[in-house]
């Protein structure tokens, strides 16, 4: 059918309202319906051959004197023998047939009656109800009616709702056939069609300022439905109706976060390729791939996850719709599928608080992060779905097991501040090819230091804020050197040279804490200011100093927590004229000498006046 | 012919539009009208859907089977609700009563035929529902007798299927529940026949009344009722049933494989 026709048709049924509703109405009404007959008995082969020997036709085949007497029983009226007697139905019936051409009592049973399907019309005349075409132009009259009703200038010439409008009729025109032949699988596309239409006038109602084009428009409705038809399972009915079930579920949700992710980025499509398109068809054809993988969506988080990773890996199709579908990309359904699938196992088996939404904004800053190096993948037989996917795990499993180790860690960060680690670690770690192609990627080592070091502050002397401080150097170093703070030997898991420094940091801090309040005539014994900021900068420091000499760094440890204790006590011990900054100071000045392998000085008033002046 | 309704519909939209009356009214019971019939034509389809699927289920799994009863099941659910909405127009009322009465009858939810006949009949003679809707009030008047042979051809199922000796007390009081539902079958068909309803719905029940005498009762009269004065008395009602069958109109001749020569022998029941 024409499109043009099918968008005249729907502008026509809104115009019409009443008469549309009430011409639909008396269609839906008087439609034929079906009318089910009643059941079966279920028989077995005795009761098979007892009635009908004791039927008025059949009797006089087992009376006495008869071929088959001997294996009835005259006194009770039942069979002797089944198997033989039940030969001789299918025998008699066949000559009965055979002989019964004129059809004595009986006539010859419509086809349908046959087939057991039964259609009762309404009314005796002959009042034909609309064709399924125009019942879909109806279905869309009515989405379209909802929107026009709380903003009428929706439909507004040269309008993106007549623009959605026209992608739609041209979507329908394809995929429907015009005879009004439906089955199963065109009444689902039907469906699908209607909820994308639905999902399509949300958007252009939620973004009044959105500029789009038919075509763009059409080839996303066609790219999100048509890929979800052509899947529709031809053979079984449980598979139909599941398949029928997570689409329902999903498809809405999905087309609306299609058109949202464009609305949202009007500049990254414009052109003529509109390769985006593609991408969007694959993804959507790989979520419900995935949720059936999934058992069927059981509870909400499946759901939610699995739309919120579809959400994030449109942004990267939208942006960088190379990554799917560029030279080297490999067959766009299976990444797509591989990437929804490989991130959602990833996150269902992570640990808290990774486990929920968490996770799934996690797991959207690692698809960004990594599809923008996608490039560096290309001939390092490494795919970058699948990198994604090891690398959602490794944060998760770390920064999970850190807050599985130190319980209290929960009370430190916030959810934005567990999503930042992640964030910061990835950007800045990413952007080093070497970093995320070897063994073991360096942004799981980044991370598992710090979630070492994160699981050893059982005091809780560090603030969330001050972790992603730490995060922020330590990838940044690691960015600079690769495999040296974080790994002097790659095939060795136990050589972890930063997480040693900063658990060594925190373990002599925590020293501090635990010295009792001194009594009353020795209070020039001050607290602690080994916390909070200054321990922050403390370690920052130390990962900056060390970064570039690991071996040097890994002789001298011990000096280096030797020297954080001399200087505490020393600042301790003098409150009144020495504080956090000079703490720092002081520390910053003996550093690099300590590194070189000199032990730290007794340190003294005039000492430390020295070193700041 | 339904391209022409089709252009018909067009070409009243045409006109339409050239006339300023015609505009767009922010109606909101136009909307609910069309989301309403939208929604019983869905749910007819659904029901479609499943019938075919239950035609084809014999060789499927029990897990599919129960996943079929249970779509019936709340299919009903859902229809019975929508019917009960008074602000529904009054004809779609009547055909989300008949959708629900219907997947409840494949359902095999007895109990939920029962709680929605007595509303839906209620609906039906409040607002001259046999002329607005002859079909769906009909159906609304059959389906739980039909459904009701349906039940008991459980019990006639499960009969055939155990060993153990059938008592007279109990197979008489099955034949006379059989009996119970075939005759209000039976008086239901004249009057269908002179509704405005379409010819094909007679047809069918009448269809249905020739599957119960030819399979249901005679299974049961054949095979379980143990010989007696009583088996005598139901094979002759059979007969009976046979013969009122064929003499009524509507398509009388019964369909292949129930004949006199498939009924239980009336010879020796001493019938008249």
């Amino acid at each position: 059918m024409n499109p043009a026709l099918i968008l005249f048709g729907i502008k026509a049924v809104i115009r019409l309202a009443k008469a549309g509703q009430e011409a639909y109405s008396q269609s839906v009404q008087d439609a034929p319906i079906i009318f089910p007959t009643i059941d079966d008995v279920a028989t077995n082969r005795y009761s098979i051959v007892s009635n009908f020997f004791k039927a008025a036709g059949y009797s006089k085949y087992v009376k006495p004197g008869t071929e088959y007497a001997e294996y009835w029983d005259q006194t009770n009226n039942t069979p002797i023998d089944v198997d033989t007697l039940f030969i001789a139905v299918v025998k008699i019936q066949t000559e009965d047939k055979e002989d019964d051409q004129n059809g004595e009592e009986r006539i010859p049973e419509r086809k349908e009656t046959a087939a057991g399907l039964i259609f009762v019309k309404q009314w005796s005349s002959s009042t034909e109800p609309l064709s399924p075409i125009a019942k879909v132009i109806m279905t869309a009259g009515d989405i379209a009616l909802e929107y026009i009703g709380s903003n009428p200038s929706i439909l507004g010439v040269g309008g993106n709702g007549e623009k959605l409008l026209g992608a739609f009729a041209t979507n329908l025109s394809d995929l429907l056939p015009n005879n009004g032949n439906y089955g199963p699988q065109e009444r689902f596309t039907e469906r699908l069609l209607g909820v994308t239409l639905k999902a399509g006038f949300k958007t252009v109602n939620d973004n009044s300022e959105w500029v789009t084009n038919e075509e763009h428009l059409e080839k996303l409705i066609s790219a999100t439905v048509k890929p979800i038809v052509e899947n529709y399972p031809q053979t079984g009915i449980t598979e139909a109706m599941q398949y029928e079930k997570l689409a329902d579920v999903l498809i809405g949700p999905a087309a609306g976060a299609a058109m949202n992710t464009l609305a949202q980025n009007p500049d990254a499509y414009f052109g003529d390729k509109f390769e985006q398109g593609t991408a969007f068809g694959a993804l959507t054809k790989g979520l419900l791939e995935a949720a059936a993988k999934k058992d069927g969506l059981k509870d909400q988080f499946d759901k939610e996850g699995l739309l919120e990773l579809y959400t994030a890996a449109l942004d990267v199709a939208v942006k960088q719709p190379e990554v799917f579908i560029g030279h080297g990309a490999g067959n766009v359904d299976e990444l797509s599928r591989d990437l929804l699938t490989n991130c959602a196992t990833k996150l269902k088996a992570a640990k808290p608080p990774f486990n929920g939404r968490v996770g799934t904004q996690l797991a959207a800053a690692v698809m960004n992060a990594v599809s923008e190096n996608a490039h560096n993948f290309v001939g390092t037989g490494k795919q970058w779905e699948q990198t994604a996917g090891d690398i959602i795990e490794e944060i998760t499993r770390d920064l999970g097991g850190a807050f599985e180790q130190n319980k209290n860690l929960k009370t430190v960060f916030n959810n934005d501040q567990l999503i930042d680690i992640g964030r910061i670690v990835l950007t800045r770690v990413s952007s080093t090819p070497a970093m995320i192609l070897g063994p073991k990627e360096a942004v799981g080592e980044v991370v598992s230091a710090i979630a070492q070091a994160m699981a050893a502050d059982d005091k809780l002397l560090l603030s969330g804020n001050d972790w992603i401080e730490i995060a922020k150097v330590a990838a940044n170093e690691a960015a600079k050197n690769p495999a040296r703070l974080f790994k002097l030997d790659t095939t060795n898991n136990n050589q972890a040279l930063a997480a040693d420094l900063m658990k060594g940091i925190l373990n002599k801090a925590g020293e501090f804490l635990e010295q009792p309040v001194p009594p009353a005539p020795q209070r020039n014994l001050q607290y602690s200011v080994l916390f909070g900021s200054t321990l922050k900068e403390v370690i920052v420091t130390v990962i900056q100093h060390t970064s570039g000499n690991p071996q040097q760094a890994k002789g001298n440890q011990q000096k280096v927590f030797d020297l954080i204790g001399q200087v505490n006590t020393f600042v301790e011990k003098n409150p009144d004229k020495f504080g956090n900054k000079e703490w720092l100071k002081i520390f910053k000045k003996l550093l690099s000498g300590v590194l070189n392998g000199e032990n730290p000085p007794d340190l003294t008033e005039s000492k430390a006046l020295e070193l700041l002046s | 012919m339904r391209l022409l309704k089709t252009k018909n519909l067009l070409i009243l939209a045409f006109l339409c539009l050239n006339l300023t009356s015609c505009t767009f009214m922010n109606n909101s019971s136009i909307v609910k009208n069309i989301k309403a019939a939208h929604q019983l034509s869905s749910a007819d389809e659904q029901l479609t859907d499943l019938y075919e699927k239950k035609l084809t289920m014999q060789r499927k799994s029990a897990f599919e089977k129960l996943n079929i009863m249970t779509s019936f099941d709340s299919l009903a659910t859902d229809s019975a609700k929508a019917a009960e909405n008074k602000d529904r127009e009054y004809k779609t009322r009547l055909g989300f009563y008949r959708n629900a009465l219907t997947s409840a009858w494949q359902a095999k939810n007895w109990q939920s035929i029962n709680v929605f006949k007595g509303n839906a009949e209620k609906l039906c003679n409040e607002d001259a529902g046999f002329d607005k809707a002859p079909r769906d009030c009909w159906m609304i008047r059959v389906i739980p007798n039909l459904a009701g042979l349906d039940e008991e051809n459980e019990d006639v199922t499960k009969m055939v299927h155990a060993s153990a000796q059938v008592d007279i007390e109990e197979a008489n009081k099955l034949f006379g529940k059989f009996v119970f539902n075939m005759n209000a079958i039976i008086a239901s068909l004249p009057g269908i026949d002179k509704s405005s309803a379409n010819e094909a719905l007679g047809e069918h029940v009448k269809l249905n009344a020739w599957k119960a005498l030819c399979g249901q009762m005679t299974t049961l009269v054949s095979t379980l009722f143990p010989k007696s004065s009583e088996k005598n008395q139901a094979v002759c009602a059979i007969q009976d049933y046979y013969k009122e069958l064929k003499s009524m109109k509507l398509r009388s001749d019964p369909p292949i494989g129930c004949s006199t020569r498939v009924l239980p022998d009336p010879q020796n029941a001493g019938c008249n």
